[in-house]
């Protein structure tokens, strides 16, 4: 069963009574919250993720709510919390669903260790999975968004799982966080798919999620192999340009933008090198998506 | 109230690892596994689980959970080991005997208690006459003070028994530097020479020492009943439970020697307090002789220690998750009081609280 | 910090307990130290200084012997002068330990 085979109504009771739980990836995630933001873009963006089935052992709990202290009498508020613990200060409620987003990533990312996580976006077309580490401002999200609009699969705008047993990505599609700019750029490709509504002044200024496409959830189950690792870098005015990068450069780059790197050490080590041993490397240089495109094509062609 | 207690998973397993996964539900372990996360303690359970193979008890799909706590447990090894080896460099060059003190003496004394075991910081004790040469030695290689606030400052320096928390500032590491092992201020007064007197060599590290088994339960004992931070109580009677047992299987007399030294050093009630609840939450064997013996000598008035009772075990009940019981917090916080009224004189404790609320801490 | 009169005295060998892991990528190696965590990019020649060191302790003389013949025809002084930043580089990333012989 799907979210969407959910009428609203039992959706929101049941995020309220005992949470539900989703298959996120290879995650089972048990998410309740009695905020109705968060209800309305779970339905939204998640629709298309089965519910769990009773065999199905819970992973991780997640809770969105307005916070208990009198905080939220002066301006609503939503707070994030992992097991009863909270990781994170408490935002304004309209950014509820983003921070749900966010949280699961730092949920993630502390413990799914028998995977060297690193910090980037990872899309697959004919057996080839392309990984997009991304600094802020790199555009790595809207590289990532509008390969998707072309039909790449996305197993993550957000990070790459590397599996320590099959030296495989294993898939964790979830919406797309875009920022700023970049959300009317993404809009204003043709195409079918979705981009939610606009919540502004949160951390990272205006943030929306595109959908992750029906397709992509479907096949989370299915792993890839990583092809070439690229370090996009979006220039105002700039050529389009992938210029071949050391495969040392690559490992401290990867290995910085790894979130359990330092945890794992040697075993990280290894999956690492025989991961880049089997990868071509790029700084990848552009301003314009179609030429962006064109130039991964050839790419997984070649 | 003990009963509610005894049903929580976790404890559960914590008495009886091999008779909890015989019976345990996969709900069960799902549930051990929030409460041992929400207690720090996922990494303890994992070691065990290890330890005594009992992977095949439990369902396929939690394994990640467990094999990743593992892997955390080990790199936190690997960080100890060098934050020490990186300590021993700094005062070595400047003769400066050490003590290792709480999780990174377990560490280095090969204990039981530091496997499956995380640290936030490590903690070392120098002599109060080179606390100063101590701190400049460990700055001139790259820790820094990390409380800046000049109240802070006052408060550790004159009123605590260290220097304010320092960091690495390379690798972002904690290190706490005591002169002690209890406050100055607090009404027990052990006297420190005597434990000086008795610590022991950490081989290919000179100059470095731990504390002797028996002083180094009476300290986890002391740091659990006089820290304020309850959150880690369980993780706290974890290392205790497991040094009780370590140590009573290694020497026959423990226990009498360890009745004794308590009276010598006037930490009979915090013994009384770690053999109390270890036996209550944990079901430690403690042989009923020495159990009188500390309480004749340790234990406070009737009425204090039904509070205790109380306030402790609630505080030592993982929250939130099913199973917990209502005003876990509160207990909490009751016993952060508590401890501070045992660290300083009240007119200093006052001012100190009211500090800590008006900066959001 | 070893000074150069010493240095020629010293013995050069990788931390007891350390277990490095070298991966070699055509002018380039990342390094593993097991023991600190972490990982290091030299270029090849510095990379293989380091191996060999690994393999077997060696003297200073033994290394700058084996400097002056892989840099055949530069100054001494100069060879010298680039062992010892090698070196000290190695021992700044604790890569290495210098005691001096016995």
């Amino acid at each position: 069963m799907k979210i969407s085979d959910l009428p609203t109504k039992k959706l929101a009771y049941q995020l309220k009574d005992q949470g539900i739980i989703i298959n996120i990836g290879p995650y089972c995630i048990n998410l309740s919250s009695t905020l109705a933001t968060v209800a309305v873009n779970l339905k939204t963006h998640y629709g298309t993720y089965n519910l769990a089935t009773k065999e199905d052992i819970t992973d991780f709990y997640i809770n969105v709510d307005a916070p208990s202290l009198s905080r939220r009498w002066l301006r609503p508020q939503a707070v994030f919390s992992f097991d009863g613990h909270i990781p994170f200060k408490p935002l304004p409620q309209p950014q509820a669903f983003a921070m749900f987003e966010w949280g699961l990533n730092w949920v993630v990312a502390n413990n799914a260790h028998n995977h060297l996580i690193i910090h980037s976006a990872v899309l697959e077309k004919n057996g080839k999975a392309l990984i997009f580490p991304g600094s802020p401002g790199s555009g790595k999200s809207t590289l990532c968004a509008g390969l998707v609009t072309q039909g790449w699969r996305l197993l993550s705008d957000e990070m790459a799982l590397l599996s320590l047993k099959t030296g495989l990505l294993t898939p964790i599609p979830r919406p797309i966080s875009l920022k700023n700019q970049s959300i009317e750029i993404i809009k204003s490709i043709p195409g079918n798919f979705f981009v939610g509504e606009s919540v502004h002044d949160t951390a990272k200024g205006t943030v929306a999620h595109m959908s992750a496409p029906q397709n992509s959830v479907e096949r989370s189950h299915e792993l890839a192999k990583p092809s070439a690792v690229i370090f996009p870098k979006y220039r105002n005015g700039a050529e389009t340009d992938l210029s071949p990068l050391s495969k040392g450069r690559t490992f401290l780059a990867l290995a910085d933008n790894s979130f359990n790197y330092h945890v794992l050490g040697e075993t990280a080590f290894s999956a690492l090198t025989t991961m880049i041993d089997q990868c071509k490397c790029y700084n990848f240089t552009y301003q314009d998506l179609d030429s962006a495109y064109e130039t991964m094509d050839r790419l997984i062609d070649a | 109230m003990h009963k509610s207690l005894s049903q929580i998973s976790l404890v559960q397993f914590l008495k009886n690892p091999e008779r909890a996964s015989k019976t345990f539900s996969a709900d069960d372990w799902e549930l051990l596994i929030r409460q041992s996360r929400r207690t720090n303690l996922l990494s303890r359970i994992a070691f065990l689980i290890a330890e005594r193979n009992l992977f095949d008890h439990i369902p396929q799909s939690l394994h990640f959970h467990l094999e990743g706590a593992n892997t955390i447990a080990y790199s936190n090894l690997r960080s100890v080991r060098w934050e020490v080896l990186k300590i021993y460099e700094a005062l070595n060059q400047v003769n400066l005997p050490v003590v290792l003190l709480k999780g990174a003496a377990y560490v280095m004394d090969n204990k039981d208690a530091a496997n499956g075991r995380l640290f936030s910081d490590v903690d070392i004790m120098v002599k109060k006459a080179q606390l100063i040469d101590a701190e400049k030695a460990l700055v001139k290689h790259g820790w820094i003070s990390t409380k800046i606030d000049a109240y802070d400052q006052k408060y550790y320096r004159e009123w605590m028994h260290e220097l304010p928390p320092m960091r690495n500032l390379k690798r972002q590491s904690e290190l706490d530097v005591h002169h002690t092992i209890i406050p100055p201020t607090a009404a027990l007064k052990p006297k420190i020479e005597k434990i000086w007197d008795h610590v022991e060599p950490i081989p290919d590290y000179p100059g470095m020492f731990v504390l002797s088994p028996i002083d180094m339960i009476l300290h986890s004992a002391t740091h659990l009943f006089h820290e304020g931070d309850f959150s880690h109580g369980l993780r706290d009677l974890v290392d205790l439970d497991s040094l009780f047992k370590e140590h009573s299987e290694k020497d026959n007399s423990f226990w009498q020697t360890l009745t004794i030294r308590a009276q010598e050093m006037d930490l009979s009630r915090p013994l009384f307090y770690g053999l109390r609840y270890c036996k209550k939450i944990l079901g430690t064997q403690i042989p009923e002789t020495c159990y009188k013996q500390v309480s004749a000598v340790g234990a406070p008035p009737r009425f204090h220690l039904y509070a205790m009772d109380k306030m402790l075990l609630k505080a030592m009940t993982p929250t939130y998750i099913n199973q917990s019981l209502p005003f876990a917090g509160f207990a909490n916080f009751i016993l952060f009081v508590r401890s501070h009224y045992l660290r300083m004189p009240l007119k200093l404790l006052i001012p100190h609280l009211i500090r800590k609320s008006l900066k959001g801490e | 910090m070893s000074k150069a009169p010493e240095l020629d005295l010293c013995t050069i060998n990788v931390p007891v307990n350390a277990n490095l892991l070298f991966k070699y990528w055509d002018e380039e190696c990342v390094i593993y130290n097991n023991l600190s965590g972490e990982t290091h990019l030299l270029e090849h020649y510095g990379a293989e200084l380091l191996s060999s060191i690994n393999e077997q302790p060696k003297t200073y003389q033994t290394l700058l012997k084996k400097l002056t013949t892989d840099f055949d025809g530069s100054p001494q002084a100069k060879i010298a002068g680039h062992l010892e930043n090698i070196l000290t580089h190695f021992q700044e990333l604790n890569l290495i330990e210098m005691k001096a012989c016995d």
